[in-house]
């Protein structure tokens, strides 16, 4: 046993660690997002991950879409990976596949340019999904250190009970796979104006104190030189009806939930955290902006804290329309003990806080249990969630559509 | 905890703080029990107009353009001022950050 213990999940060859097997299809762009569909389509294990990148974009928004692309194709949870594409996209489907396949995993790349028509693509690429499905059946998962495991944390639908009962939990087990030379990685720039002060003085270095400055006080005059008060979008009506009055509040709640060790560095959309331990990566409260953002960086899965009300209502992952992201496991973490009667759409109920019946240790054990369970192949209650929809994930973009 | 005090019930998250979290709804006149982080109790408040719970109860009183202090922090300033026992949220307080 290695210190903080180990799981059991699919050894990579580029030495990294999966815990799921997916057979992701990724489009080049939005143009090759039914091509992708038809591919995988029906095809057990098989995840067509629609997205919005088109040929709209600027120098700087397809470098980070490229990168987030070739980070979303190298996650350890893709066992292989088929990028479909024009043969006209702004990033090419070749070149994509090409830095993909550095991993050593099987890749393969498909374009109407280069199969001809349009029906060759799709039997080309089904023929070439359901091979690696064959092959994936026979891979076998060994003891991997907990070290390997780099985990997203985010709340959402939060309210006063956030902050009390489900962060603070989280916030334990964060501590704990960073004392066991793990990662994690907290997001939501936005939503850290009003706490950034604590954040900067756990930076483990003044060049990440600077950082943590630079990204939230860009985010901060980005929404000053609108002229538009936030109230109403930050805090949401939903935040305000289950009792958090500002942004402020909203933040220093939510950042509860980075426990309190120190943070090794900031990394934008799309890029990986450097090393292990507490990284910040910078990107706007967006789910599906933030799920690209997690999985691109190399997370095997995600904490997702809800606090009550509506939105804990939701059966399915808030922000999106679909269950979940199979590229990336998500457990939800529910705070609210007045939405006990929807307790099981969650995977860990933190709401016995609030009645003392509970700890918080306990609940962070809870989840430390349920991460260790998730990360050895137990499917998380969106897993199995029949999401009657698809979903077209939304990339990160900051300069101009032209 | 005294019961013969109050069954209703509102957490203090840090000794700095000027308002705590209800645990439960209050109505107005209603007295609640406070408790710190440990459920330890260590005050009582009258409550001023209905509370739904959840939601935070001045235990101080605070003046117009004071600081609102929850978990140690300021989460906001008073927008006018707030007696004990009132119920604290966006008709008497605005965020210190974004709001001009």
């Amino acid at each position: 046993m290695t210190r903080g213990g180990s799981f059991r999940g699919f050894r990579r060859r580029d030495g990294r660690a999966g815990i799921r097997d997916c057979l992701l299809v990724l489009p080049a762009g939005q143009c090759a997002n039914e091509l992708a569909l038809a591919c995988a389509s029906e095809i057990p294990g098989a995840f067509p991950l629609l997205h919005t990148q088109p040929c709209a974009h600027l120098g700087e928004d397809n470098a980070a879409a490229r990168e987030c692309l070739v980070g979303l194709g190298r996650n350890p949870n893709a066992a292989a990976v088929l990028v479909v594409g024009i043969g006209c996209d702004s990033l090419s489907a070749g070149g994509l596949a090409e830095e993909i396949a550095s991993t050593g995993k099987p890749v393969e790349w498909l374009t109407l340019a280069s199969c001809g028509d349009w029906e060759t693509v799709i039997e080309r690429g089904r023929a070439w999904v359901a091979a690696r499905r064959t092959e994936t059946a026979s891979l076998r998962r060994e003891e991997i250190p907990v070290s390997e495991l780099t985990i997203g944390v985010k709340c959402g639908g939060s309210d006063s009970t956030s902050a009390v009962a489900g962060n603070p939990a989280i916030g334990r087990a964060v501590n704990r796979l960073v004392d066991a030379g793990g990662t994690v990685v907290f997001s939501e720039t936005t939503e850290l104006i009003g706490a950034e002060h604590l954040l900067m003085a756990r930076a483990s270095t003044p060049r990440v104190r600077d950082e943590i400055e630079t990204v939230v006080r860009r985010v901060e005059n980005s929404i000053l030189a609108t002229g538009v008060d936030p109230r109403g979008t930050q805090p949401t009506p939903g935040n305000i009806a289950g009792g958090l009055t500002t942004l402020e509040e909203k933040s220093l709640g939510g950042v509860i939930k980075t426990g309190t060790c120190p943070i090794s560095g900031v990394f934008a959309w799309g890029e990986r955290p450097q090393g292990a331990g507490l990284h910040l990566m910078d990107c706007p409260a967006n789910v599906p902006q933030l799920l690209l953002g997690w999985a691109a960086a190399g997370a095997q899965l995600l904490v997702f804290s809800v606090g009550g009300g509506l939105p804990a209502r939701i059966p399915s992952l808030i922000g999106t329309n679909v269950g979940g992201f199979p590229l990336l496991p998500v457990i939800k973490i529910l705070s609210n003990p007045r939405d006990r009667d929807v307790a099981a759409t969650f995977d860990v109920n933190a709401g016995g806080v609030f009645e003392g019946r509970e700890s918080v240790d306990e609940i962070a054990t809870a989840l430390w249990d349920r991460i260790m369970a998730t990360a050895a192949g137990e499917h998380t209650y969106l897993e199995d969630y029949p999401a009657p929809a698809v979903q077209i994930w939304e990339m990160l973009v900051r300069g101009p559509t032209i | 905890m005294d019961e013969a005090i109050s069954k209703l019930r509102a957490l203090v998250l840090s000794e700095a703080d000027n308002v705590a979290i209800l645990l439960d709804d209050a109505a107005e006149g209603e007295v609640v029990t406070l408790l710190d982080s440990d459920f330890g109790a260590v005050g009582a408040v009258e409550v001023r107009g209905p509370i739904e719970s959840y939601h935070k109860a001045a235990i101080r009183q605070i003046g117009e353009g004071e600081s609102i202090v929850k978990l140690g922090e300021r989460i906001g300033r008073a927008s006018r001022p707030i007696a004990v026992g009132e119920h604290v949220h966006v008709h008497n307080v605005v965020s210190a950050r974004l709001s001009r």
